[in-house]
């Protein structure tokens, strides 16, 4: 299907394909994770709308980092004639003497784009007269519409943010692909942050909680924290990688700049993947002991759910929707389809748009290489419709209590098919709910792996219990503790 | 557009001599009765400086710039020359800055959107548009059929003929797509190269074109651009105005029009070489 796909170009093979994620939302909501820092849009007002409707609607699946300020340049017809470089400047002083950010990002668009603004003149003459460190970020939507290219584009701009290192700490990492606000972020400033109001550890923390449990220490989680904390990111012994298509490019730009070298990762898991994850740090840090010992404690407490969770499902399908239009996730869908696989089921991706798996060709790369190698339902499914899970279903010849459908969060609203969760397992892939505050996200890793394990049991035994489950027996049925 | 108004576009390679020519037939037009506007369409707004005795005028995109996009302000971007000539430019950024195709669209979508032809009897409006089709901005005034007559100014030199080919393509391209504009033919401005005339008639004949007027170099030409005034009015007795005046009486006559058949660039070398051979 790979080699079959045509170059992530944005051209006429896939008419029907258009990038919901323009790469200025992209690279704006990347942004968004960064503190004290405001991001200057240079362009037409409706793009900057574009951009903050999609951080307030659910489109955004909000990622529960503070506020952004994003003002626009507000450029007109008559700049796009006579260019918009002299607005960027006024903007650029006005912003830095109006909000005092410590860093400023430049974002241009389509408009100033294609008429080639001199940004970066821009930005050099009105730094002279500005506190605050302005950057600039290539984002105009034009130049790569497919998303994760998009992605690629965009994380390597934060490279350019860093400085060289003066000095090298032992025993840090830095996690690339990931965001930390979101976990310890308060949403009024001066309030009490949100700590531990999730019912499971996101990526973040569960990666950190690996790094510090074989002794080391967590320098960076990118993209997060204000200025100092992005560029003295290369003071960091390795880089790991959580999200591939967020950190290959940047661990890739950051040996390439800075000499820091990194460990090729993706999102771990799942029982081998996490233990994988954690004996590369380990062997790169001469820490194996440490790993070994930490792996152990892990699988003591998770062993007997998986265990449970494995007489549930061995042998079952496990079907996996990729995406519900063209915003497709492939590294993550991967990664759980490892998961699944160890559980004994077999694994059967659906709804992955050609044009974005071509896209996140790092992600492909990563698991070929690991010789996992799914099977990919190539059918008629319209590209960037829903596909209709019954159809699939019914495709494929299932009998019920044959599969676990494991739902796309991203667009849940989208359409995919109407059944009774009652009669069917049903569990969410968790591909981005997890980054919404307080939704019952899972993360990676082995606590990742456990919540996994407990929603796929909850999800066969409301499947199997004929009536429809109720809210209060969701939230309050002590559900685990009683089969 | 109205009815009442021929609107013609030249065209021609930069440097070729359009806003010359162009000068010179709105002045001979005028003086043949037409009531006539010259709309200059390069952010050099260097078009009708001849026609202004020697003055640059305000432009388009300076006064909606300054005051909006409005009747009024297209009213204040319109200036009278010699022989009453309306005078034009659309302006645009200053080099290396900004979209100047779009500041030409805009220009022209002002002119039409207020009907400003119609509303002051124009009789002949000329387009003189920058150099070669460079972008799509440059091919407003004919790809939005503001202009449906097209006159290419070239030389027989090999870049000048290379430039009115792309050109002529352009015309076929647009006149495929279901649009009026048409070629009406060839204004050779000489410079003076060998077999210039049976150079520039041999492409015209490739192209399927007739050569409307040959137009022979002459110092009166300079020395009346010196004073910032066209021929016509500096020298109006001299073989130069006269010229002119044959190619504004040809322009009025002239009711055929062409979709060109543009040839390959080795063609255009050919005919070059062949020019060369029989010289030799």
């Amino acid at each position: 299907m790979f080699a079959k796909t045509p170059e992530a170009d944005f051209n006429c093979d896939y008419p029907g394909y258009s990038g919901l994620w323009c790469r200025l939302i992209m690279a704006v909501t990347s942004y968004a994770m960064t503190n004290n820092s405001v991001a200057v849009i240079h362009g037409p007002a409706n793009c900057a709308w574009a951009v903050r409707n999609f951080c307030q609607t659910d489109y955004s699946l909000y990622y529960g980092n503070p506020f952004l300020h994003m003002p626009v340049t507000n450029i007109d017809q008559d700049d796009v004639i006579s260019g918009g470089a002299d607005k960027l400047i006024a903007t650029l002083k006005e912003v830095d003497r109006d909000y005092k950010p410590e860093h400023i990002c430049v974002f241009d668009t389509c408009s100033t784009a294609l008429i080639g603004d001199d940004v970066q003149s821009a930005i050099k003459t009105a730094q002279k007269d500005c506190n605050a460190r302005i950057d600039y970020m290539s984002s105009a939507g034009f130049t790569t519409p497919p998303l994760g290219k998009s992605i690629e584009q965009t994380a390597l701009s934060y490279a350019d943010m860093m400085e060289a290192p003066s000095e090298k700490l032992e025993n840090t990492v830095n996690i690339l692909g990931q965001y930390k606000e979101q976990q310890d972020c308060s949403p009024v400033p001066g309030k009490k942050k949100c700590k531990n109001r999730r019912k499971y550890k996101d990526d973040a923390s569960e990666l950190a909680r690996f790094v510090e449990g074989i002794g080391l220490q967590v320098h960076r989680v990118l993209v997060s924290g204000n200025h100092d904390y992005i560029k003295t990111a290369p003071q960091a012994m390795v880089n790991v990688i959580s999200c591939p298509t967020w950190g290959f490019p940047l661990a890739k730009k950051m040996e390439e700049q800075f000499g820091v070298p990194y460990i090729k990762q993706c999102i771990p898991i799942g029982i081998e993947p996490s233990k994988k994850w954690v004996m590369e740090l380990a062997k790169f840090t001469n820490k194996q002991q440490e790993a070994e010992n930490f792996i152990q404690k892990e699988l003591d407490e998770l062993m007997p759910v998986f265990e449970k969770t494995k007489s549930f499902v061995d042998g079952k399908v496990a079907l996996i929707e990729c995406g519900r239009n063209s915003q497709t996730a492939f590294a993550r869908p991967m990664a759980l389809a490892l998961a699944l696989q160890e559980l004994g089921m077999q694994v059967r991706l659906f709804g992955l748009h050609p044009l974005e798996l071509k896209a996140k060709a790092m992600d492909y790369e990563y698991f070929m290489q690991e010789g996992f190698d799914p099977l990919i339902l190539d059918g008629n499914y319209a590209y960037q419709q829903p596909v209709n899970i019954v159809h699939v279903i019914e495709d494929l010849g299932l009998r019920q209590a044959g599969y676990v459908y494991f739902t796309q969060d991203i667009f849940p609203a989208a359409r995919g098919g109407v059944f009774d969760p009652a009669s069917a397992p049903r569990v969410e892939t968790g591909v981005h709910l997890r980054r919404v505050l307080n939704a019952p996200a899972r993360g990676v890793g082995f606590k990742g792996a456990k919540a996994l394990y407990e929603n796929i049991i909850e999800a066969v035994m409301f499947s199997a219990r004929g009536s429809r489950p109720t809210l209060y027996g969701r939230v309050h049925g002590g559900f685990y503790e009683n089969f | 557009m109205t009815n009442q108004t021929r609107q013609i576009a030249i065209y021609g390679k930069g440097g070729i001599g359009k806003s010359t020519t162009a000068g010179n037939l709105s002045a001979a037009l005028s003086c043949l009765g037409k009531k006539t506007a010259q709309i200059g369409c390069d952010p050099k707004a260097d078009s009708v400086n001849t026609l202004m005795g020697g003055d640059f005028i305000e432009t388009i995109s300076d006064i909606t710039r300054q005051y909006g996009s409005s009747e009024t302000s297209l009213n204040r971007a319109v200036y009278r020359g010699f022989n009453n000539i309306v005078c034009i430019e659309s302006g645009g950024p200053v080099p290396g800055q900004g979209c100047a195709g779009r500041g030409v669209l805009v220009a022209l979508d002002l002119i039409r959107k207020y009907r400003f032809f119609e509303k002051n009897n124009i009789d002949i409006a000329l387009y003189d548009v920058l150099g070669d089709i460079v972008c799509g901005g440059f091919a407003q005034p004919i790809r939005h059929s503001y202009a449906e007559e097209v006159y290419i100014v070239t030389s027989g030199e090999y870049m000048s003929l290379y430039a009115a080919n792309n050109i002529a393509a352009s015309i076929k391209l647009f006149a495929q797509q279901g649009l009026n504009v048409r070629m009406a033919g060839i204004i050779g401005n000489l410079r003076n190269v060998e077999k210039e005339e049976e150079i520039i008639t041999g492409f015209a004949q490739k192209l399927g074109v007739p050569v409307v007027q040959f137009i022979p170099r002459s110092e009166l030409v300079q020395k009346a651009e010196l004073q910032g005034k066209t021929v016509i009015e500096a020298y109006p007795e001299s073989g130069q105005a006269g010229i002119y005046f044959n190619l504004a009486a040809k322009v009025l006559d002239n009711r055929e029009m062409f979709i060109p058949e543009p040839v390959s660039k080795q063609e255009v070398i050919r005919l070059l070489d062949l020019a060369r051979t029989e010289i030799c």
